[in-house]
C-alpha cells in the first residue's frame, strides 16, 4: 500500500514538473496546463486503482502516463519550432510587402504582426523590441534560427539604405532552406509513420496478451518480445536520423 | 537531420554576404560562429591556416567531397581579393543540384533500409507475442 502510494505520489509530482516546464517554456497556456494536468492525474489514478495489488501494473501505469506526457512536450516543442520557421517566413513576406508600399522596417513589422495568432504575436513583439530598441535578449537557450533572424533584422534596421534588399535576400535564403527541409523531412516522416503504426499495434497486442494470458506466466516471452521490438524501434530511428552528407 | 548540405550552407552564406556588401572575413567569421558542425570545424582549421599564410592545398585535398574542395578553393580566391560572386552563384546551383540528387537517392533507398529492422526484429517480436503464449499453453496441455 505504502509503495503504491509513493509510486503514485512521485509519478504525479514528476508529471506536475513536466507540465510546469511546458508552461515556463510558453508551450502551453495556464488553462491548457490545468486541463492536461487533470487528465493526466485521472489517467494515472485509474491505472493505479485498476491495478489493485498488482504492483507491476501500477508501475507500468504511472510510467506509461509519464512517458505520454513527455512525448506531448517533445511534440509541442517540435511543432512550435516547425511552426515558427514557417510563420517567420510569412512575416517576412508581409514585411517586404509593406516596405515596398513605402513603410519603414519597424512600422512594417508592427503592422504585419496583426495577422498572426497571439502566441506568435508575442514572439514578434519580443523580436521587434530586440531589433528596434536593442532590448536585452537571452540568447543562451535560444534556437540558432531565432538568433540568426534577429541579427539579420537588426542589420537590416541599421542599414537604412538597403534594408529591403537585405530582407529580400534573407527571405530567399529561408525559402531555399525550407524547400530542402521539406525534402529531408520526407525521409524522417516515412520512418516515423511506420514506427507509430507499429507501436500502436504492439501495445494493443501486449495489452491483449497480458489480459488474456497473464503477465507472470509469460513474463520471459513478453520481455524478450518487448526487447526485440525496442531494438527494431531504435534501429528504425537510427536509420531515419543518420544522414552523413556526401556532397 | 538538417535540410541543407554543409557546402550548400556555406556557399549560400558567402553569396549572401557578398550581395549584402559584407567583407569575406566578416562573412566567414559569422558562418563559423553559427556553425559548430564537423564541416564548420574543418572550415575553421582551413581559415586558421590561411590566416597564418600557410599553404592549404594539401589540407583541402584531404576532403573527400570535390564540391567542398572546389568551394573552399574559390572562397580562398575571394579572400585573396578576386571577384567571386559569379563563380559562387554558379557553384551554388551545382551544389544545390547535387544535394537534391543525394536526397532523392536516399529517399529511394529508404523503404529497403526500413525493411531490415522490421523483418529482423519487429516481425519476430510480434510473432513471439502473438503465438508464444498460445504455444506454451498447448505445450503445457500436452505434457499434462
Amino acid at each position: 500500500m505504502l509503495i503504491t502510494f509513493l509510486n503514485l505520489f512521485f509519478g504525479l509530482l514528476s508529471g506536475h514538473r513536466i507540465l510546469l516546464t511546458l508552461y515556463q517554456k510558453k508551450l502551453i497556456q495556464k488553462q491548457t496546463m490545468t486541463k492536461i494536468g487533470t487528465a493526466y492525474a485521472v489517467l494515472t489514478l485509474i491505472f493505479v486503482i485498476h491495478a489493485g495489488k498488482n504492483q507491476t501494473f501500477a508501475w507500468f501505469g504511472v510510467f506509461f502516463a509519464l512517458i505520454l506526457l513527455n512525448q506531448v512536450q517533445l511534440l509541442l516543442q517540435y511543432s512550435r519550432r516547425k511552426h515558427f520557421r514557417r510563420e517567420f517566413l510569412h512575416l517576412l513576406n508581409l514585411v517586404v510587402l509593406k516596405m515596398k508600399a513605402g513603410r519603414g522596417l519597424s512600422h512594417a513589422i508592427i503592422q504585419s504582426k496583426e495577422s498572426f495568432d497571439p502566441f506568435f504575436q508575442n514572439k514578434i513583439s519580443e523580436i521587434y523590441n530586440v531589433v528596434c530598441f536593442s532590448q536585452h535578449f537571452d540568447f543562451k537557450n535560444t534556437d540558432l534560427f531565432l538568433i540568426e533572424a534577429i541579427n539579420e533584422l537588426k542589420k537590416a534596421h541599421q542599414s537604412k539604405q538597403n534594408s529591403l534588399q537585405r530582407i529580400i535576400i534573407f527571405r530567399q535564403k529561408l525559402k531555399i532552406e525550407e524547400d530542402f527541409r521539406h525534402r529531408s523531412r520526407l525521409i524522417t516522416q516515412q520512418t516515423r509513420i511506420q514506427l507509430y503504426i507499429l507501436c500502436v499495434f504492439f501495445i494493443s497486442l501486449l495489452i491483449y496478451v497480458v489480459s488474456q494470458f497473464g503477465i507472470k506466466q509469460n513474463s520471459s516471452l513478453i520481455l524478450s518480445s518487448t526487447a526485440l521490438f525496442l531494438i527494431g524501434f531504435v534501429a528504425c530511428i537510427f536509420i531515419g536520423r543518420k544522414k552523413t552528407w556526401k556532397v | 537531420m538538417e535540410g541543407l548540405s554543409p557546402p550548400l550552407h556555406l556557399c549560400m552564406e558567402i553569396r549572401i554576404g557578398i550581395e549584402n556588401g559584407d567583407s569575406m572575413q566578416t562573412t566567414i567569421d559569422r558562418y563559423l560562429m553559427n556553425n559548430p558542425t564537423v564541416f564548420g570545424q574543418f572550415v575553421q582549421k582551413w581559415y586558421f591556416m590561411y590566416k597564418q599564410g600557410r599553404s592549404t592545398s594539401d589540407f583541402l585535398n584531404s576532403l573527400e567531397s570535390q564540391y567542398r574542395q572546389t568551394l573552399l578553393e574559390v572562397v580562398e580566391g575571394g579572400l585573396n581579393g578576386q571577384p567571386i560572386l559569379k563563380l559562387i552563384t554558379e557553384l551554388e546551383t551545382e551544389i544545390m543540384q547535387a544535394t537534391k540528387d543525394e536526397l532523392d537517392a536516399d529517399l529511394k533507398l529508404l523503404p529497403l533500409k526500413l525493411l531490415l529492422p522490421l523483418l529482423l526484429f519487429q516481425f519476430p517480436a510480434f510473432l513471439l507475442l502473438l503465438f508464444g503464449p498460445l504455444l506454451s499453453t498447448i505445450l503445457k496441455e500436452f505434457t499434462l
